[in-house]
């Protein structure tokens, strides 16, 4: 703690901005800048500075999972952030393992969602048949940027590398549906490598909100 | 059939009549060749002052045309763009696309943005006058400017039309001015973007401008 500070200037401010207090976006402005708008404030920065503080912001992630014992370099970076908000009642991940048969697939339609078994997920029966049902699924559902050649990309990765080099496939609680992973869980039922799949599960904290259930208890 | 040529060329002609009658600014910004085509199915984009695009539409609908409105669904228009309008005489091949903005698709696909308003307002104060129906082409430098744009940003690569005509293009600009318009759009990017017209790399224009980070 410094006792030598001087305050140069201070407000009290609104606890939500009027202009776009929702908004988060980082854009590319070719031959420009990068900008980051945060609700209504904008940063131009160049793009060795966006790197400098992405790498900032990365490691104070990694420093983060480590104090919460959060395996970060085996779970994808946007699931990552899908389930940030939730980091503070994460009692322990564990990794256990079981039967791509056992897992189910929670798959989205109009009405809402649907769970289907793996050997039924659209993923899988794209890697089978190239169902085009797939093609339309990702066009309208896929957050991660999905798609049918990314989808091949990684059925050739885990053919090549292995599946435990990369992330793995996500499981929360008793339930046994795969919050994050549904296609290594094809790729990997596709590839005949259905048994003892190493599975990162979460455990959260019994007064943890309960909205990550599918099945209420 | 030479009657209908000469039909076709007089239409065209009484077009650009009545719209310097009434006093409405306009430049010809592609179409040369399809308005001295016989039969031509290509159209000829003019770009018009936004204030005038109301009234000049009613002129040409009392003129015979036939006026439909460019339907790009769930398309934004930012800055001032707007959905260019297309006239028609089809009888006679006639295809006026008018729009009122230097305007071009977003690299994100789903926006079509207008341009810096300097530059809005050069290609009218500098437009040249010339000896031709269509009376009113963009400066050399505009012209330049609007072809790197819509080879970067509308088609994502230099057309064979667009490459020939740059080629000419860039023995006739003054690289100042060329450059200070450049910059408005391209920013950093300017000065790479006149070296590759200037060595002919046009093939790699648009990998060039995406792949760009020197800034």
């Amino acid at each position: 703690m410094n006792p030598g500070v001087i305050t140069l200037a201070s407000r009290n401010l609104q606890s939500a901005p009027s202009l776009r207090s929702k908004s988060l976006v980082i854009e590319d402005n070719i031959g420009e800048a990068i900008h980051i708008h945060y609700r209504n404030l904008r940063l131009d920065l160049t793009i060795s500075e966006f790197f400098e503080l992405s790498q900032v912001f990365a490691d104070a992630a990694k420093n983060l999972a480590r104090q919460l014992r959060i395996p970060i370099d085996e779970i994808d970076h946007v699931f990552l952030m899908n389930i940030a908000p939730y980091f503070g009642w994460v009692e322990k991940v564990k990794e256990r393992f079981f039967d791509i048969n056992e897992l189910v697939i929670i798959e989205h339609n109009p009405e809402g969602r649907h769970l289907v078994s793996v050997s039924k997920c659209l993923a899988y029966q794209y890697l089978v048949n190239r169902n085009e049902q797939y093609v339309e699924y990702v066009k309208q559902y896929s957050t991660q940027g999905h798609s049918p050649d990314k989808l091949l990309g990684l059925l050739k990765s885990i053919r090549t590398n292995g599946y435990t080099n990369g992330t793995k496939i996500i499981t929360f609680g008793d339930e046994p549906f795969i919050r994050d992973g549904m296609h290594r869980a094809a790729c990997l039922l596709f590839l005949g490598k259905s048994k003892n799949i190493p599975v990162l599960n979460f455990r959260f904290k019994y007064d943890a909100p309960k909205d990550w259930m599918l099945r209420p208890k | 059939m030479v009657r209908e040529i000469d039909n076709r060329l007089n239409l065209i002609k009484k077009t650009f009549d009545i719209l310097d009658e009434f006093c409405f600014e306009f430049v010809l910004l592609r179409g040369i060749d399809a308005i001295e085509s016989q039969h031509s199915n290509k159209d000829f984009d003019l770009l018009v002052r936004p204030k005038d695009i109301r009234n000049l539409e009613q002129v040409l609908l009392d003129f015979g045309y036939t006026v439909s409105t460019e339907n790009n669904k769930g398309m934004l228009y930012l800055y001032g763009a707007s959905p260019s309008k297309h006239f028609r005489i089809n009888e006679a091949f006639i295809h006026f696309d008018i729009t009122a903005a230097l305007q071009y698709r977003a690299l994100n696909g789903n926006a079509i943005v207008a341009v810096n308003t300097v530059l809005q307002e050069a290609i009218f104060a500098e437009k040249k006058s010339v000896e031709a129906v269509w009376r009113y082409i963009p400066s050399p430098e505009d012209e330049l400017t609007h072809l790197c744009c819509r080879s970067i940003f509308d088609h994502n690569k230099v057309l064979k039309t667009h490459k020939q005509r740059m080629e000419i293009l860039r023995n006739e600009v003054d690289e100042t001015r060329l450059l200070a318009k450049l910059k408005l759009i391209f920013y950093k990017f300017s000065g790479t973007l006149w070296g590759i017209i200037q060595e002919n790399k046009f093939t790699s224009v648009f990998d060039e401008y995406i792949s760009f980070t020197d800034y």
